[in-house]
Order: structure tokens, then C-alpha cells, then sequence
């Protein structure tokens, strides 16, 4: 063999066995994430994201490209979070921006995805104003998505839920509805007091409390005057003392509603075990939703050590919608990649996953509905998360603690 | 009547709470004149490494304590050694503006460990476990015996603090140095062995009160701000320095927001209180007690 033909040899083989990884190396897809590290729904945002992306680079990309997540902490401020969008688009080109649990947070990145034309979507805010925005002004905020059930859907979830069960099989007939005062909660208690009289449950009362509040013994007094039979709640920035402190004094209601930290086992922990009992609604949980729902829980927990808050679930389905949305635009051009986004119908950990057209009042929400995906109801059993509702995913009985009455 | 005495009893277990909380805050000003802004972060401190031991390395409630207070002890030392000690010392800063460089330096080193709180256990709140269980139902009120428990400590606390400052040799040099540096290096009494003991007692008494705070309304890097401004607050209301005003303080703070719960609504607990605070400040600057 002539020198020539071995040196061409040479460079024949290392451009075989490198030259994909060089490809591959410089072309990644440049993917943002926001979210509020530090809170445990925040950090199951960036774990749900990192372990997408981890999981289709090691099936060889996006076509051969692999996925690159920039990760910003907005500390849970509007301020933070329009700095890191601002970075992840001017610094890191990126080709969307995912995250955020905050609603007054997405609200504030919701006109930067418009200017910026970048994709946003937000797997964690529930205020429904986002998607209103989208369908009142499409042209300008086409770039934003919701891939999560709105506020108004999730309290259909927990009276439905309320109505199947509860109603059913205890014979409950009041409750109090006590939110944390949020962007978030007020569309959330208007749809709790118009659908819980629907489930043949009566409304006693009625408060909105401070997130900063500590101290609940006033509150739980005030509640446990009316004498309802549920609690029925909107709690995400807040959560942790109210559960201890009903647990402690055993206030004799069941908590039922939205408890957003409770999905992950790092709460029971921080709450040395007085969540058990309380039954919350969630995007996901470790129980049959669909059969990837099992084997993304079991991987999240052997990688993080602990189970994924809701937005685990959300943002690790995103990250797949992207994904697909990207191969079958075959680009990354924005427009292009809007239309594939808005063509998905994708079965994820969550569920059947499709958003609503534009002339819906929540364009590009996700779906929601027996046909796609409902979200399911919690509860903390003997220190273990078990599902409850909808009957097709369920894993246990509700559970009513010894000091409720039944 | 229900309501009367659900507010008596409700208000007198957090004001009890808050008063062991906030006397550390006057009695570090009192004694050694430090405004001392990281006072929040010492209690989240010692309350997150009380947790942390107890929950991760399942130490008794008590044991986990100690390490809590040991480690607001270490952070106390610190915080002199590091920071107000050598402002003190320094020649380069003039004496006129070494107060507000020490209120700079408290305010960072707040800054510092609110971050490294956040980093290593996250914002989220934690809770110290209940030291006893059980509820007693008493005038339509769920009182849990860890509430008892606790406002009963909170007043041992206070009562040991003011046996130890008002009737012990040692502790009569803390109320001296409170009164006259000056007076005291006459007497003889070496100010660096005043300063040692001094940082070490506000070490134990954050230490503690940060546990028994965390064991009824949790703790976590984000309640580091509120419970450095309750301190303040109270301390402001109740006289700067002035110790047992800084006691009657937190509990005129402790009943006002309970009123206001149970009276207006649970959603503007705390806006009565600073408004109180604000004409106070206006009209009575030296606080309800002033400085003694």
C-alpha cells in the first residue's frame, strides 16, 4: 500500500468513526429552562428536562443533533426570569424557552416570547390568562404554549373527582374553599364555587389567605367553626405549615384540592410525614396513566433520589413534544416549528397530549378531557403515594385519616 | 366568648414564640450595640440544621437540637471574628461610621447565609417535628400539647435569660457592658472576655429559639427577611436595647396580629402591626418602653 493510500485510509477511518461525533458536537439544539430551583416543583422542572434530554441525546438526537439545555433560576422573580429569557435568546440561541411554575412569572415572559419571537412554553403556570392572550391576539403570542391543565381545569378535576368519590361513597356535603392569594387561585376558587354546588356539595365559606401566612390556627379555628366536611384548597407557593399544622391539631375535615408540593416525596420528608391523608391533584403520579407514566417515575427516582412534583411530569413530556415537533418540521425555524407544535398528538407520562387551536379560549393549552388527559388525584397512604382517581389509573382506596370525620 | 379566649390563648402561644425569637436581637443591641441584620438568618440556621440532623441522620429531637444550636454558637463566633471585630478594630474606617458598616457587614453576612441556606436545602420550608403529640380541645380550639410545649420553653427561656443577666456575677457584666463600656474597662473587667461571652449567649439563644420557632411555623431561607424584620419591629416598638420592653413588645405584635386574623381576616395579619409600628416610630421614636 502507497503512503498516499495509507494516509487516505487514515483520514477515511477517523472520519468515520469522528467525524458524526463532530457533527454531531456542533450542531446541538440550544433548548432554555426556567424555573425556580430551590422549590421542589421548580426542581423537578430542570430534573424532568435534564432527564428528556438525557434520554433522547442517548438515542442519537434530534436527528442527529443532540439536545443542549441552558438552565436559569429565576429565584421566583418576574425580573429574573425576563433576564434569562433575554440570555437564553441573544447569548444562547435558543430554539425555545421551557419552564416556570410561577403564573405571574409566564405572564411576565409571555410579551418577550411575543418580541423576541421565541417559543415559549410554560409546563408549571396554571393561570388560564396565559392561553387567553394567545387566542385573543394569536398573531402577536402564537409563541406561547401551556402544557399543563389551566386553573379552571384543575378544580373541574378536583369536583369531579369530589363527585365520584367522595360524594359517592361518604356522603360529604360541605366544604370551605381557603386558596392562597395568587394570580393563579382566583380563576381556580370562581370555577371550585360555581362546580362544587354541581356535585351536590355545599359551600360554607370562603377565604383567600396571604402566602406568607405561618401562623394557621386562626384560619383552621375559622374553618372548623363552619363545620364543613371538606377542606377543598389552592395551595402551590404555600402548603408546608397548613399540613403540618392540621395533622398536629387534628382538625377533623379532609383536605382535598390542590397541595402542588405533595407530589413529591421530598415534601412528606420536610413535613415529617404529616401530608399523609391529604388528597391533592397533579399532572402525574406514579400509578398506569399510560404506559410510559411507571418507567419515567421509577428512572426520575433512581437519578434525583426522590419522585417528580407535577412539573416533573410536564416538563419531561415537553421536552419529547419539542422533540418531536422539530423532527417533523425538520427545522427549527420558529413558524415552522409553531405549526408542528400545534399539529402534536403525542402520548406522554401524562397523557394524550394535543393543544387547542386558536379559537379556543385557551389556544395552545393542552387538552383536557376524558379523551385526553384529566390529571389524577393524590394521596398520601402509610407514607407511600398512591393515586386515587381517575378509576383507570388508580392504585389504592381513598383513605380517610382517624381524626376526620366520616 | 369562644372568640375571646381563642384569641387569649392563640395569642399568647406566638407571642411567646415571637419574644424568645426577637430578645436575642436587643440584647446583642443593648449590649454590644450591634444592629445585628442577619438575627433571621441565625434562626433559620439553627432550625434548618436541627431539621436536617433529626430528619437525614435521625437523631433525637433534643440531640438534634444541640447541633442546631452548636451551629448557630460557631456561626455567632464567626460573625465577630470575621466581621465586627475587625471593623471595630480598624483604623482605617472612621469611628463615626463604623456603626453603619457593622450594620452593612450584619446585613451581608445575612446576604450569605440565606444563599448558602438556599443552595444546600433548597427555599423550601421545613419543619421542626412536634417535641410532644396530642391536642387538647379546649373552647372550640385544636391547642396541640407541642404548642403548650413550646410557649411554656419560650417563657423558661426568657426566665433563665433574666435570672442570668439580673442575678448572676457573670450575667451583670453583660447589663453593665449594656450601660458603660467605659465603666467597665475602669473596673477592670476585660471587654474581650465580655465580647466571648456575650456572642456565645446570643449563639445558644438563637439556637434554641430557632428550633422551637421551626417546631409551629416552619422555617426556610425565604422566612429569613420577615423574621429579621419582626425582630426589628419588635425591638423598635419596644425600646431599642431595652430587653424586658422588647418582651412586652412581642407580645403586644403577638396579640395584635391574632386580633386581626380572627377579628378582620387572616389575609392582612400583619399590616395592623407595622402601621402601629409606623406611628410609633412618629410620635413615640425612643418605643413604647424606651431605652433603659
Amino acid at each position: 500500500m502507497s503512503v498516499f493510500k495509507k494516509i487516505a485510509l487514515i483520514v477515511a477511518v477517523f472520519a468515520f468513526v469522528f467525524l458524526p461525533r463532530l457533527v454531531f458536537a456542533a450542531e446541538p439544539i440550544n433548548i432554555g429552562i426556567i424555573a425556580e430551583q430551590g422549590t421542589l416543583v421548580g426542581d423537578s422542572i430542570v430534573n424532568g428536562a435534564k432527564l428528556a434530554a438525557d434520554q433522547i441525546n442517548a438515542k442519537g438526537g434530534i436527528d442527529g443533533r443532540p439536545i443542549k439545555l441552558f438552565i436559569y433560576d429565576d429565584h421566583m422573580r418576574a425580573t429574573d426570569a425576563v433576564q434569562a429569557f433575554q440570555r437564553a435568546v441573544y447569548d444562547h440561541h435558543v430554539v425555545a424557552v421551557v419552564g416556570s411554575w410561577i403564573s405571574e412569572v409566564a405572564l411576565a415572559l409571555e410579551p418577550w416570547a411575543a418580541r423576541l419571537h421565541t417559543i415559549y412554553i410554560t409546563t408549571g403556570a396554571a393561570d388560564p390568562k396565559i392561553t387567553q392572550v394567545v387566542h385573543n391576539n394569536y398573531n402577536m403570542y402564537k409563541y406561547v404554549f401551556q402544557l399543563k391543565y389551566n386553573a379552571t381545569e384543575m378544580a373541574q378535576t378536583v369536583c369531579n373527582f369530589i363527585r365520584d368519590d367522595l360524594v359517592k361513597q361518604y356522603g360529604y356535603k360541605t366544604a370551605f374553599v381557603a386558596s392562597e392569594n395568587a394570580a393563579w387561585t382566583e380563576p381556580l376558587d370562581a370555577e371550585y364555587l360555581k362546580c362544587l354546588p354541581q356535585t351536590g356539595i355545599k359551600v360554607v365559606g370562603h377565604m383567600r389567605f396571604a402566602p406568607n401566612t405561618t401562623d394557621f390556627t386562626p384560619i383552621f379555628t375559622d374553618i372548623k367553626s363552619k363545620n364543613p366536611d371538606l377542606l377543598v384548597t389552592g395551595w402551590a407557593h404555600t402548603g408546608l405549615q397548613q399540613t403540618v399544622q392540621w395533622h398536629e391539631a387534628k382538625y377533623p375535615f379532609l383536605i382535598v384540592g390542590i397541595n402542588a408540593q405533595a407530589s413529591t416525596s421530598d415534601f412528606w420528608k420536610k413535613s415529617n410525614g404529616a401530608t399523609e391523608g391529604i388528597i391533592s391533584q397533579a399532572e402525574g403520579s406514579p400509578a398506569p396513566i399510560t404506559p410510559k407514566t411507571i418507567p419515567f417515575v421509577k428512572e426520575y427516582e433512581k437519578v434525583f433520589g426522590i419522585t417528580p412534583a407535577y412539573g416533573g411530569y410536564t416538563t419531561y413530556d415537553a421536552i419529547y413534544v419539542l422533540a418531536q415537533a422539530i423532527k417533523r418540521a425538520k427545522s427549527t425555524n420558529t413558524d415552522a416549528l409553531i405549526k408542528a407544535l400545534e399539529a402534536t398528538n403525542y402520548i406522554g407520562v401524562m397523557g394524550h397530549i394535543e393543544f387547542y387551536g386558536k379559537e379556543s379560549p385557551y389556544a395552545h393549552g393542552i387538552k383536557y378531557g376524558p379523551s385526553y388527559a384529566t390529571g389524577v388525584m393524590l394521596q398520601w397512604q402509610h407514607g407511600k403515594l398512591e393515586t386515587v382517581w381517575p378509576p383507570h389509573a388508580a392504585t389504592a382506596k381513598v383513605i380517610i385519616p382517624s381524626f376526620v370525620k366520616k | 366568648m369562644n372568640l375571646f379566649w381563642q384569641i387569649l390563648f392563640d395569642g399568647f402561644i406566638i407571642s411567646s414564640i415571637y419574644a424568645v425569637g426577637v430578645v436575642g436581637f436587643s440584647l446583642i443591641f443593648g449590649t454590644a450595640g450591634v444592629l445585628n441584620l442577619s438575627h433571621g438568618a441565625f434562626l433559620v440556621l439553627s432550625a434548618i440544621i436541627s431539621w436536617f440532623f433529626i430528619s437525614h441522620f435521625h437523631l433525637p429531637l433534643l440531640a438534634g437540637m444541640v447541633v442546631g444550636v452548636l451551629a448557630s454558637i460557631a456561626v455567632s463566633y464567626l460573625l465577630f471574628v470575621l466581621l465586627i471585630n475587625p471593623i471595630d478594630k480598624s483604623k482605617k474606617i472612621p469611628t463615626t461610621e463604623k456603626e453603619i458598616f457593622i450594620l452593612t457587614a450584619t446585613l451581608l453576612w445575612s446576604m450569605i447565609i440565606e444563599e448558602l441556606l438556599d443552595y444546600f436545602f433548597s427555599s423550601n420550608p421545613v419543619v421542626v417535628p412536634p417535641f410532644v403529640k396530642g391536642v387538647l380541645n379546649l373552647f372550640k380550639m385544636n391547642i396541640t400539647y407541642n404548642e403548650i410545649l413550646l410557649s411554656f420553653a419560650s417563657i423558661l427561656i426568657l426566665i433563665i435569660l433574666w435570672t442570668f443577666i439580673n442575678k448572676t456575677k457573670t450575667g451583670k457584666v453583660l447589663l453593665a457592658a449594656s450601660m458603660s463600656h467605659d465603666g467597665l474597662a475602669i473596673s477592670g473587667i476585660d471587654i474581650k472576655k465580655v465580647y466571648i461571652l456575650l456572642w456565645g449567649v446570643y449563639g445558644v439563644l438563637t439556637g434554641l429559639s430557632g428550633a422551637l420557632l421551626a417546631s409551629f411555623l416552619g422555617a426556610s431561607a425565604q422566612s429569613v427577611p420577615s423574621l429579621t424584620g419582626l425582630a426589628f419591629s419588635v425591638v423598635v416598638l419596644g425600646g431599642l436595647g431595652n430587653i424586658t420592653g422588647s418582651i412586652l413588645a412581642a407580645f403586644l405584635i403577638g396579640y395584635i396580629q391574632t386580633m386581626t386574623a380572627y377579628l378582620i381576616s387572616p389575609a392582612y395579619t400583619s399590616i395592623p402591626a407595622y402601621v402601629i409600628l409606623v406611628l410609633i416610630l412618629m410620635f413615640k421614636p425612643k418605643g413604647l418602653f424606651g431605652r433603659f
